[in-house]
């Protein structure tokens, strides 16, 4: 095959995908590599379909395999006997950590990398999220503020398809969106007495990446909440169903998948990278591709090791790393279950169907003015629930009692889960470990993530507030956390390689281009110099189409 | 015959006795361990009294035993193989007698016994092993698809259904069912 291309992208996630789309609709010739298996779209969603009886372990998967292969994974919200297979054995990849900072590092190595089992709740970055680092004088300034990324938030939103309400908040801003999906009764009677009680906050349907309308021969979601197993319908974005079908279409992609990129090639005479070295772990084969430039979307983490193994003379602390920043101001959003708990009054009441989001209550805390006793701020994601029939397992009651409580609709709860916003800090830092190595003979990353006080104190006005907010609903709370989770927990790790104006305190520039070479481009979530409190990936996406504009203009220009 | 095929026809039951000649079908290895006869009547009885016939078939004829074992030697829900015979211990210290020995009410009404004061007891083997029936049963064809109302593709969402004398919980509602 040809080995020479305009550009190599590593990674087919969410941000892979989307490289691969934007530089191959500019007309350039992309090579797409992959570490992990091909995974097409609706002939591989093997489990799809299957009823709970139709598998082995009716969908809780074997225990003891489990226990041994995926201890960190089974961690994951989404992760089931369905879907058991788009996550990583942890027994195949492991990664390091101390005692006393556990993360758990939550993946998926095949064609569509996460993308295949994200959360996908979309949400835009305001200028309170931007201008943050600037302003409370934590981590570097972004080099861009909200105006420079709208329009790409436009690009991404219809193309991948949001549904989303109108809200007008300035935390928060509106987006190109289909239609919303609907609160539920429980739901629409929280909103109403929320927002009469505490005129501060709003509660709004989650915004995510599920269609409410059909595009482009995608279809519309059935409402089954069975994402991550793969919808053949093809109604929520991934790169099978969106980026790759479009990069394919133009002719100009070339993708291979169970390749491991181990290193980026750097030509010293003329300040670039020249190309990847890859391997097989199939034929244990290695191969060496070129390309004019290169897109590293690997996944934050891997993004780092990908450039801490590509150290060299040149490099010797890491390829593009001349700041020292590399590997450091790791962030994930830290979370906890902040109220959860039953709300009287809708016995007579239920709901059909299975939405596939859940709702939002943007932040309210430090918005116009410094108004909480910690820096930055939290929201919460959740809803309103029936339990289900595991409830006659978590208390007494046998026989024919049993059976007719459980063939009701059950009790109604509410949940919210709060996303705190986590300050960048040097010492949280990724690192290749000295000794251990992984399967593929490769240094093992080391993790080293901690929550500070900040995001403590934050967690705990969020638990309080949440009760608060519970109360006024009508609910009572059974349970409320004021620490937060292992960090990692959220899937939103970022930083690792952060953008900013100075080449001596950050990786990439404001187009997300190394500094220290002008053909390299790092625009997955290592690039993130700080983590606002929203789901992180519609910003991802928007960021990498942006700068594949940047970059398919700056090669046509002839100056890559 | 394979263990997935097993269940699949474990879900469409027809017989007790169809479903255990499968489990000696299994391949060498893979039987359930303790599924010796005495043991497979105990847990044909705790399917049976923790989730009964009425209109609909209950746990023993959605085919729960067989999930049970493969269960239990999997270590689902926190279980261990020697569960079983933990509570088998239990119940015939209780009891006073060997657990075969007792007739059915007697071990019905041994298990409600149990039952009222497993929850407060950190050392009873006996929530896990009623979890283990429950979640097997609403899993089960039967139990999903007959017992609640299972629609997998509902193609739609209602926010606000009134619920009727003739409403049914759904087995595939994802988030109820964490909770």
């Amino acid at each position: 095959m040809n080995t020479q291309f305009d550009a190599i992208v590593i990674g087919s996630g969410i941000t892979g995908g989307w490289a691969a789309k934007e530089l191959t609709q500019q007309g350039l010739k992309v090579l797409m590599i992959e570490r992990g298996r091909a995974i097409e779209h609706i002939r591989d969603y093997t489990n799809e379909n299957k009823a709970p009886w139709e598998m082995p372990y009716h969908g809780f998967g074997d225990a003891s395999v489990i226990k041994r292969d995926y201890h960190v994974q089974s961690q994951g919200r989404h992760f089931d006997e369905w879907t058991q297979d788009h996550f990583v054995k942890d027994s195949e990849h492991p990664y390091q950590t101390d005692p006393d900072a556990p993360f758990n590092w939550i993946r998926g190595y095949q064609l569509g990398g996460r993308s295949l089992m994200w959360g996908r709740q979309s949400y835009r970055w305001s200028d309170l999220d931007f201008a943050a680092n600037r302003h409370d004088g934590h981590g570097v300034n972004w080099p861009i503020r909200y105006p420079d990324i709208a329009p790409w938030y436009d690009h991404v939103e219809r193309f991948i398809g949001v549904s989303g309400s109108q809200e007008g908040l300035m935390q928060l801003p509106d987006g190109q969106f289909q239609p919303p999906m609907q609160l539920n009764v429980v739901e629409q009677h929280a909103k109403r007495k929320i927002e009469a009680a505490l005129p501060d906050r709003k509660l709004i349907i989650g915004r995510v990446a599920n269609l409410t309308e059909a595009k482009e021969g995608r279809g519309v979601c059935q409402n089954r909440s069975i994402c991550a197993r793969g919808c053949s319908y093809g109604a929520y974005f991934s790169t099978q169903s969106s980026t790759l079908p479009a990069a394919r279409a133009t002719g100009n992609l070339t993708l291979l998948t169970g390749q491991l990129v181990q290193k980026i090639l750097y030509d010293k005479r003329s300040n670039r990278a020249t190309g990847v070295m890859s391997y097989d772990a199939a034929t244990k084969r290695g191969a060496h591709y070129s390309a004019r430039m290169i897109f590293l979307c690997a996944g934050s983490f891997n993004s780092v090791g990908v450039l801490l193994r590509s150290a060299d003379g040149d490099f010797p602390q890491g390829l593009a790393n001349r700041s020292g920043t590399l590997g450091r101001y790791i962030m994930d959003h830290a979370n906890t279950l902040a109220a959860v708990g039953p709300v009287p009054g809708f016995d007579d009441r239920t709901s059909f169907g299975n939405r596939p989001t859940g709702i939002v209550i943007p932040r309210f805390r430090n918005i116009t003015a410094a108004d909480a006793g910690f820096l930055r701020g939290y929201s919460y994601q959740g809803g309103a629930f029936q339990r289900g029939w595991v409830r006659g397992a978590s208390g007494p009651g046998i026989g024919q009692d049993l059976k007719t409580n459980m063939r009701r609709p059950g009790p109604w709860y509410f949940a919210m889960v709060a996303f705190v916003e986590c300050l960048p800090r040097k010492e949280n830092q990724i690192t290749l470990d000295p000794q251990a190595k992984d399967s593929e003979g490769q240094a093992q990353l080391r993790i080293r993530v901690r929550f500070g006080d900040n995001e403590r104190t934050a967690m705990a006005d969020a638990a309080a507030e949440a009760r608060k907010m519970m109360q006024a609903m009508g609910a009572s709370t059974d349970l409320s956390f004021n620490e937060p989770g292992t960090p990692g927990t959220s899937i939103h790790e970022m930083g690792g390689a952060r953008m900013g104006e100075d080449p001596s305190q950050s990786v990439v520039d404001r187009h997300n281009r190394a500094h220290d070479m002008p053909n390299l481009f790092i625009t997955d979530g290592a690039c993130m110099s700080s983590s606002s409190c929203v789901n992180p990936s519609l910003t991802y996406m928007a960021l990498t189409a942006r700068a594949a504009s940047f970059a398919a203009a700056e090669l046509k220009a002839g100056r890559m | 015959m394979q263990r997935r095929e097993l269940l699949i026809s474990a879900g469409t039951l027809l017989s007790a006795g169809a479903v255990w000649a499968a489990v000696r079908d299994l391949p060498a290895g893979a039987a359930p361990p303790g599924a010796d006869a005495e043991s497979r009547d105990f847990v044909e009885q705790i399917c049976d009294i923790v989730i009964p016939d009425s209109d609909t078939p209950g746990a023993r004829r959605a085919g729960v035993p067989v999930f049970f074992f493969l269960a239990l030697a999997h270590g689902l829900a926190g279980t261990e193989a020697a569960d079983l015979g933990r509570l088998r211990e239990q119940l015939g210290t209780a009891a006073g007698k060997q657990v075969h020995k007792l007739d059915r009410q007697e071990l019905q009404n041994l298990i409600a016994g149990i039952d009222a004061g497993a929850y407060q007891d950190k050392t009873s083997v006996w929530p896990r092993l009623k979890r283990v029936v429950i979640m097997g049963y609403y899993t089960s064809q039967i139990g999903a698809s007959q017992e609640l109302q299972y629609s997998p593709v509902p193609g739609r969402f209602d926010p606000d259904v009134p619920v009727t004398p003739t409403s049914r919980a759904s087995s595939n509602d994802w988030v109820g069912q964490q909770f």
